[in-house]
C-alpha cells in the first residue's frame, strides 16, 4: 500500500490551503455562549413574568368564579411548558452526538419517530383551548346569547382546528418525517451491512 | 489541556475529515465549527474517558452525518457528489487533491468517514470506537476503500 501513503500525503498536504485557519474559535464559542445566555434568560424572564401576572391576578383581581382562575392558570402553566421544551431541545440534540456513529443514527432515528411535534401542538392547542373556555365561562354565563355565542366560537374552532388544520398540519408533518426517515435509514443501512 | 489546546491540536484533522466527507469548503468549516461548540458544551463531561481525540472525532463524524442529512432535506438532491466551487487552480497537486475529493465524495457515507479517519492515521480500533463497528469490519472495509481509492485514481493515472 505504498502507493496509498502517496495519496495519504496529497490528502494531508491540501490544509495549507485550507480555511480552517481563518477560524477564531475562541470568538464563535463566546459569541454561541453569549446566545445561549440570553436565549435562556429571555425564557426565564417571560416565565417569570407570566408568573407573576400570574399571581398578581390570582392575589389582586376580583373574579367571582373559579372557573376564570382556573382558565388563567392553564394557560399560563401550558406557555411555560412549551418555553422550558423549546429551552431543552437543544442540549438533548448536541448529547446524542456524544455517541458512536451508529448509535447516533439510531438516536436520531428513534427520536424521529417518537416525537410528534404534531401531537406537541394538538395537545397545547387542546389545553389552550380548555383554558380559554374556562377563562370565558365568567363573563359568558352572564346572559344566554352571550354563552352561546362565545362557546359557540369556540366549538367551530376547535372543530375547523380538527378536521382542517391538524389533518393538513399532520400530512405535512408526517412527510417531512418520513424523508428524514428514509435518509437516517439509508445511512444505517451501511453500518447494518457490515455487521 | 485546556480547550484552545484541544482546538489547535485537532483543528486541522477535523477539518480534513469533514472535508473528506462534504467536499466543499465551507460545509468543512461549518461543521468543524458546530464540532468544538459541541467539544466545549461537554468537556467537563469527557474528563473521565481515555481519549479525546476518539471523543472528538465521534461528534465530527455525527455532525458530517448530520449535516448530510440537513443538506438533503433541504436540496432534496443526491449529495455523494459535490461541486468545489473555489476550486480554481489547475497547477498539478492541486489537480491531485481535486480528483481524490472527487473520488472520496462518490463513496457511501460510512466509506468517507472511514476513510477520512484512516487519512488521519487513526488506529481501526479507534475508529471502531467512532463508527461504531466491529474492529474486524473496519479491518476489512478499510482494505476495500483504500482499494476502491486507488482503482480510481490509477483511471485518472495520476499517481
Amino acid at each position: 500500500m505504498e502507493e496509498f501513503d502517496k495519496i495519504k500525503a496529497t490528502w494531508k498536504n491540501q490544509h495549507s490551503k485550507s480555511s480552517a485557519n481563518d477560524i477564531n474559535i475562541n470568538h464563535i464559542i463566546k459569541k454561541y455562549a453569549q446566545k445561549e445566555r440570553n436565549r435562556k434568560l429571555k425564557g426565564l424572564f417571560i416565565v417569570f413574568m407570566l408568573l407573576a401576572v400570574l399571581v398578581y391576578l390570582l392575589v389582586f383581581a376580583d373574579f367571582q368564579l373559579w372557573t376564570t382562575y382556573v382558565g388563567l392558570s392553564i394557560f399560563v402553566l401550558v406557555t411555560i411548558y412549551l418555553i422550558y421544551t423549546k429551552l431543552n431541545k437543544g442540549h438533548k440534540v448536541s448529547s446524542i452526538e456524544l455517541m458512536d456513529n451508529n448509535e447516533f443514527l439510531s438516536s436520531l432515528k428513534n427520536d424521529e419517530t417518537c416525537v410528534g411535534s404534531t401531537k406537541q401542538q394538538t395537545g397545547l392547542f387542546i389545553f389552550y383551548a380548555i383554558g380559554f373556555g374556562f377563562y370565558i365561562y365568567e363573563t359568558a354565563s352572564k346572559d344566554s346569547t352571550t354563552l352561546i355565542i362565545g362557546y359557540g366560537a369556540l366549538v367551530v374552532y376547535l372543530l375547523a382546528a380538527n378536521f382542517f388544520y391538524f389533518p393538513l398540519m399532520a400530512k405535512r408533518n408526517q412527510r417531512k418525517k418520513e424523508e428524514i426517515i428514509n435518509q437516517i435509514s439509508t445511512l444505517q443501512n451501511q453500518f447494518e451491512e457490515n455487521n | 489541556m485546556d480547550f484552545t489546546q484541544i482546538y489547535n491540536q485537532y483543528k486541522d484533522k477535523v477539518y480534513r475529515i469533514c472535508l473528506g466527507y462534504t467536499n466543499n469548503n465551507e460545509e468543512a468549516k461549518d461543521i468543524l465549527q458546530d464540532t468544538f461548540i459541541t467539544v466545549w458544551q461537554h468537556l467537563d463531561s469527557f474528563r473521565n474517558e481515555a481519549n479525546i481525540g476518539t471523543w472528538i472525532y465521534r461528534i465530527a463524524t455525527n455532525k458530517c452525518l448530520r449535516s448530510l442529512e440537513n443538506i438533503k432535506r433541504r436540496s432534496k438532491l443526491n449529495n455523494s457528489v459535490l461541486p468545489d466551487e473555489d476550486f480554481q487552480r489547475e497547477d498539478n497537486q492541486n489537480n491531485k487533491i481535486q480528483i481524490l475529493r472527487k473520488i472520496i465524495s462518490t463513496l457511501p457515507e460510512l466509506d468517507r468517514i472511514i476513510i477520512g479517519l484512516t487519512m488521519e492515521d487513526i488506529k481501526q480500533e479507534d475508529i471502531a470506537q467512532i463508527v461504531g463497528l466491529t474492529h474486524s469490519n473496519v479491518r476489512v472495509k478499510t482494505h476495500r476503500i483504500k482499494q476502491k481509492i486507488l482503482n480510481k485514481f490509477n483511471e485518472y493515472g495520476r499517481i
